[in-house]
């Protein structure tokens, strides 16, 4: 039956920022599709020019609470690559399980509180709280794990502050690391009801071939660092990143549009997994053959599941990180001291969203002079559309109701951050 | 665009030469606890921030009581109910929209108001107090008693800076704040001595 449906979502909720879902379809025929970014551009890369180079990170990480973790590691990274600085062993093991709290933070903020309440028919987490309170008390438990993980890493619960280019300001004690891992222990009851909980959801049937883009790494599922590698064959170094992202602006939206292969890329928990889905751990490998999800996966619904995967991952990985550094005891370094020379550098790591970048050139007063960051969700705006305009035609006969409600689930899913994706303007520096 | 560099400061050197290092809960939470909040990349959402520093730098010429702690806890989202946790009595502060003049502030309740999520209406959206707020509500969970300073914003437009008016009330701020700690509390007296 010929449909005709007019959607006009303004503000799609429980995303981090503000968009809006344009669809309007006359009998049966899909004529216009997509999403408005109508977020008021930020200029991070304006922020940071003519800075030191030691106060990028904490800039950046004030860029949203969510990801400000990843933002200062992918700003340390490209300072660190800017002025050849190597991190020690210890320093690398520090980065990596704080990334781990930090992506533990993120996805049970995403998966429980911003996608369960669409499984249970209600609006928010308030609500859902009501419905089935020991789910989302238990999402706050690990969040609070998560976030005292990061705290005793980075110094301060949200915005990290111990973290300096060339290693950490302030280190952890063992008692504390042990501490930690004896919670992390603890902690893998609340993983495995998390698994147990989201393997009974029934995720909308939807399947989309596209481009998959991820960092990776020959011994270990990538979150710092590595090669950028798509599914459709690509390996690029970092400093090659826009061979990859391809940015350009379009009409409708103050976030750019990115391209490799195809004509979209999506970027973030699937694209991870489908990409190093062999580097998983064990438990996470298990985990994902009980949530019924394999490598290739193109169901973007999916990239939900794949966030459970990663929980299942950031423990155990973080469990084991609090192992090493706990048998190599923790050891207070030299700070790293500026030569006097500058460089250009691309940072780059794996954000819950998906794959960060940040470009800096420092001169050689240890100024910023030119500053350019890629965020994940800027990313994967192109991808959305493709799986917005394949998905209406699918599901059109079952009325504007249900459509409305599998876009706003599939937006969802991508677990935008909207206002942290817009910067629309490439700012010219004269 | 030039800018006033004297509001411009990311310094974590300057957090623990201040004594306002957030580790409070290893050594032992304190049950006191000031909290700035708010984003100092969106201009006056980010003066809970700003007061929290500039009291930093107050409590070196008069030491704060030892039963409080300072903390910057920036954009939390609903991590803020994590913050909470343990503490008998948090101070807040964070940029309010109220609608009386810039750089105005209040001293209130939590029972007193009714907060609003939306973005255009309340900027505390944006640190997630109200939806952390009802979200404990809805669990039943114990808070802490809780005081806010809320502060009127000019703008919440992307900059690295307060507004003129907004940077000028931080100092009546951190005088009210530090009012709020050494009055109501009576252990102030037993507090270090300082310079």
């Amino acid at each position: 039956m010929a449909q005709n449906v007019k959607i006009d979502i303004h503000h799609v909720t429980r995303v981090e920022g503000h968009g809006n879902i344009v669809v309007n379809a006359k009998n049966g025929v899909l004529e216009e599709c997509r999403l408005d970014i109508v977020e008021t551009p930020r200029f991070f890369e304006a922020m940071l020019r003519g800075r030191p180079y030691t106060e990028a990170s904490h800039i950046t990480s004030r860029i949203c609470g969510i990801c400000a973790v990843g933002h200062a590691t992918a700003s340390l990274r490209a300072s660190e690559n800017a002025l050849g600085v190597e991190l020690s062993e210890q320093a690398w093991l520090l980065r990596k399980l704080i990334f781990f709290g930090e992506m533990l933070d993120s996805h049970v903020l995403h998966t429980y509180m911003l996608v369960a309440p669409d499984f249970f028919k209600v609006g928010s987490v308030i609500p859902l709280a009501g419905i089935a309170p020991d789910a989302v008390l238990r999402a706050l438990r690990m969040k609070k794990l998560a976030g005292d993980l990061c705290a005793i890493i980075g110094g301060r619960h949200t915005h990290p502050i111990a973290m300096s280019v060339g290693g950490f300001t302030h280190l952890p004690t063992v008692d504390e690391l042990k501490a930690m891992r004896a919670r992390l222990i603890d902690s893998r009851k609340d993983v495995d009801e998390t698994v147990a909980l989201f393997k009974t959801l029934p995720w909308p049937k939807f399947e989309r071939e596209t481009e998959y883009v991820a960092l990776s790494k020959p011994d270990e599922y990538a979150f710092i660092d590595g090669t950028i590698t798509t599914t459709d064959g690509g390996k690029y170094h970092l400093n090659d990143y826009r061979k990859v992202t391809n940015e350009k602006c379009v009409e409708h939206s103050s976030s750019k549009h990115c391209a490799h292969k195809r004509d979209s890329y999506m970027v973030g928990a699937l694209a991870r997994f489908n990409v190093n889905y062999q580097q998983l751990n064990p438990k996470a490998k298990e985990a994902a053959d009980a949530l019924g999800i394999k490598p290739i996966c193109t169901n973007p619904y999916y990239n939900t599941v794949a966030q459970v995967v990663e929980i299942v991952h950031s423990t155990e990985e973080a469990i084991k990180v609090c192992d090493q550094l706990i048998a190599r005891g923790i050891k207070k370094e030299e700070a790293y001291k500026f030569a006097g020379k500058g460089g250009t550098g691309v940072g780059s790591c794996e954000v819950p969203r998906g794959i960060l970048f940040h470009n800096y050139e420092i001169g050689d007063d240890g100024n910023i002079v030119n500053a350019n960051c890629i965020i994940p969700t800027g990313q994967n705006m192109a991808n959305i559309e493709a799986d917005m305009r394949a998905l209406v035609p699918q599901i059109l006969d079952q009325g504007q109701e249900k459509v409305t409600f599998g876009l706003e689930m599939l937006v969802r899913a991508y677990d935008p951050c909207i206002s942290c994706s817009v910067h629309f303007l490439n700012v010219k520096f004269v | 665009m030039k800018k006033d560099r004297s509001t411009r400061k990311f310094s974590s050197r300057r957090a623990v030469e201040f004594g306002i290092w957030d580790l409070g809960f290893m050594i032992g939470m304190k049950p006191i606890l000031i909290l700035g909040l708010g984003n100092l990349l969106q201009g006056d959402d980010g003066v809970g921030c700003r007061v929290v520093e500039e009291l930093g730098e107050a409590t070196c010429q008069a030491p704060l009581p030892d039963e409080v702690e300072v903390m910057d806890g920036g954009t939390p989202g609903v991590g803020l109910l994590n913050l909470l946790d343990g503490r008998k009595r948090v101070i807040l502060v964070d940029a309010a929209e109220m609608g009386i003049a810039p750089g105005e502030f209040r001293r209130f309740a939590p029972q007193e108001i009714t907060l609003t999520g939306s973005r255009e209406r309340f900027s505390l959206h944006r640190s997630g107090v109200a939806d952390a707020l009802a979200l404990a509500n809805e669990l039943r969970i114990e808070l802490p008693e809780i005081v806010f300073f809320g502060i009127q914003p000019a703008s919440v437009e992307w900059r690295d800076s307060l507004s003129l008016s907004v940077h000028a009330a931080v100092p009546r701020v951190v005088e009210a704040v530090l009012n709020e700690v050494r009055l109501v509390q009576p252990w102030h007296l037993r507090s270090r001595q300082g310079k």
